[in-house]
């Protein structure tokens, strides 16, 4: 079969069809709008999280009156670990300086006191993959054995209930995204479908003049992929603009996204909506073709 | 040409559409199938061009078995089979043009072959200056002459027509069946689906009569000669 007559009934069939085309290429654009929020809010909320475990840190306080050596080895012993990211040593001036900046109005309170009582501190930021609470566990035993070492603080209950809500989120994610993209793909794959079904009378006269299924087929693919890409494309432009208006507009408002700011998709969900898009359209419009044009 | 061998179709909940049906017809031949609605005329011809499957028996066309072919070998059959509808079957969205030039597409033809003989087809049925018309844009009578341009474009050996004129008015009608006469008379077999009486007596021909699905009589096999009024 000639390409070229393909791409022509294609063109030919897809502008006589305009209404029926254009209303699915709507409720496909729809759907995948749907998707694409789902994603980006995802994303967004994922971002959010990953900011939050950066967060995660253990305080080790030091003991009164221990040699700058040992702290120098100390600190040099941790800085060599590989789960460490960031460590910072915190001065007991610099504690009794944060808790008066805490205190603020009231740091009047300090004035009383003959001497300093905070302890100097070492603060360790973890790599992203040791950030979880059995082997944060682990490390604060570990270090508390160090003999210039008075206590391993790390947030215990905090980090808890943040680990657990971190898993709930997850798990969510993924069923909710299941259940949206499941919806979503069988609305596109039927709206590709009904397009077909609607043409089946012309699809019938075109074999009796002996067309056969495979010089048929492509046309009907090429209108399926063209309906579906084309609407994920809009989805995706209002989807952009939709994030447009809020990364301008809502994003001071949001506390929750202030230290993550709000992101759009990357570049591989762009291109996974696009490429699904173009796997539905092929399976909307060959399953139709099988099913309803046995002629 | 066509020959059915005890030829039967039966659709679900056993409703006999034909039984035991022999009949032979020559290379151009004009046969008219008739016989009241439900007789099983059009179930005929759909069997002729594999729109449905026979339940049994034997259909030969130029001496090949059509009863069991292929599915992937219907579309070159009917390649070379004209058939003529009583709703002509056009797609209303494609210009006449490309509604008679899609069977030559199909088979890869040329485009200025292609023109040429859309052409050529269009001016025996004298609707040359309707090429870029579009059908609804036709009368009932201009759309079946599109349908037989269509039918012929492909210089089919056999031209099958189910009530080609049923929907026509009997002027019309009288037009369109001389099409078919000059068809044949330049030797394409044709088979005429058709209840219209006054139709055959006016163009006589070989006529073949159908009752609930079985071969009643057939003009040329009856010695006293066919009676109309038979069927």
């Amino acid at each position: 079969m000639r390409l070229g007559f393909a791409f022509r009934l294609f063109w030919q069939n897809f502008r006589a069809n305009q209404n029926l085309n254009f209303l699915s290429i709507g409720i496909i654009t729809f759907a995948f709008f749907i998707l694409g929020l789902f994603l980006l809010v995802a994303k967004n909320l994922e971002l959010v999280v990953e900011k939050w475990g950066e967060q995660i840190q253990l305080v080790i306080f030091l003991k009164e009156n221990v040699q700058e050596q040992t702290l120098k080895a100390l600190k040099q012993r941790l800085e060599e670990r590989e789960e460490v990211k960031e460590i910072s040593y915190i001065t007991k001036e610099e504690a009794l300086a944060r808790l008066r900046k805490i205190l603020g109005a009231r740091s009047g309170l300090l004035e009383g006191l003959e001497r300093n009582p905070l302890p100097a501190s070492f603060e360790i930021q973890l790599n992203k993959k040791y950030r979880n609470l059995d082997f944060i566990q682990s490390l604060a035993l570990e270090l508390k054995t160090e003999p210039a070492v008075e206590e391993v603080f790390y947030g215990q209950q905090w980090l808890k209930n943040f680990l657990t809500l971190v898993r709930i989120f997850r798990i969510l994610t993924l069923a909710i995204g299941g259940l949206i993209f499941l919806a979503g793909g069988f609305i596109i794959y039927n709206t590709v479908k009904l397009t077909v079904y609607s043409r089946r009378e012309e699809i019938g006269i075109m074999k009796l003049v002996g067309a056969t299924d495979h010089f048929l087929r492509i046309p009907f693919l090429l209108e399926g992929i063209t309906q579906a890409v084309s609407a994920s494309l809009l989805s995706l432009f209002l989807l952009w603009v939709f994030w447009l208006i809020v990364h301008r507009g809502l994003e001071v408002p949001f506390q929750l996204f202030a230290l993550s700011g709000i992101s759009f998709l990357d570049s591989g969900q762009i291109l996974g909506m696009i490429a699904s898009a173009g796997v539905l359209g092929i399976l909307g419009s060959m399953v139709s073709f099988q099913e309803f044009l046995r002629v | 040409m066509i020959e059915l061998y005890h030829l039967s179709k039966i659709y679900e909940r056993e409703i006999v559409a034909l039984a035991d049906i022999n009949l032979k017809v020559n290379k151009g031949e004009f046969v008219y199938i008739t016989g009241p609605s439900g007789a099983g005329k059009t179930t005929l011809l759909k069997l002729l061009f594999v729109a449905e499957r026979p339940s049994g028996g034997q259909i030969l066309i130029g001496g090949r078995n059509i009863s069991r072919i292929k599915a992937r070998d219907i579309p070159y059959l009917r390649r070379q089979i004209g058939v003529v509808f009583q709703d002509f079957k056009l797609i209303p969205y494609w210009t006449v043009f490309q509604n008679i030039a899609f069977v030559l597409e199909i088979m890869g033809a040329k485009r200025k072959e292609i023109r040429r003989r859309v052409r050529e087809t269009l001016k025996r049925v004298q609707l040359h200056h309707r090429i870029d018309s579009y059908p609804l844009k036709l009368s009932g009578g201009e759309q079946q002459r599109i349908a037989i341009a269509r039918a012929l474009i492909n210089q089919p050996q056999i031209l099958l027509a189910d009530e080609p004129t049923g929907n026509l008015d009997p002027d019309i009608t009288h037009e369109i069946i001389k099409f078919f006469v000059e068809i044949n008379d330049r030797g394409t077999t044709v088979l005429f689906a058709t209840h219209d009486r006054n139709l055959i007596a006016t163009y006589p021909r070989r006529v073949v009569a159908l009752n609930q699905g079985r071969l009643v009589s057939d003009s040329e096999e009856s010695s006293s000669g066919f009676k109309l009024g038979e069927f």
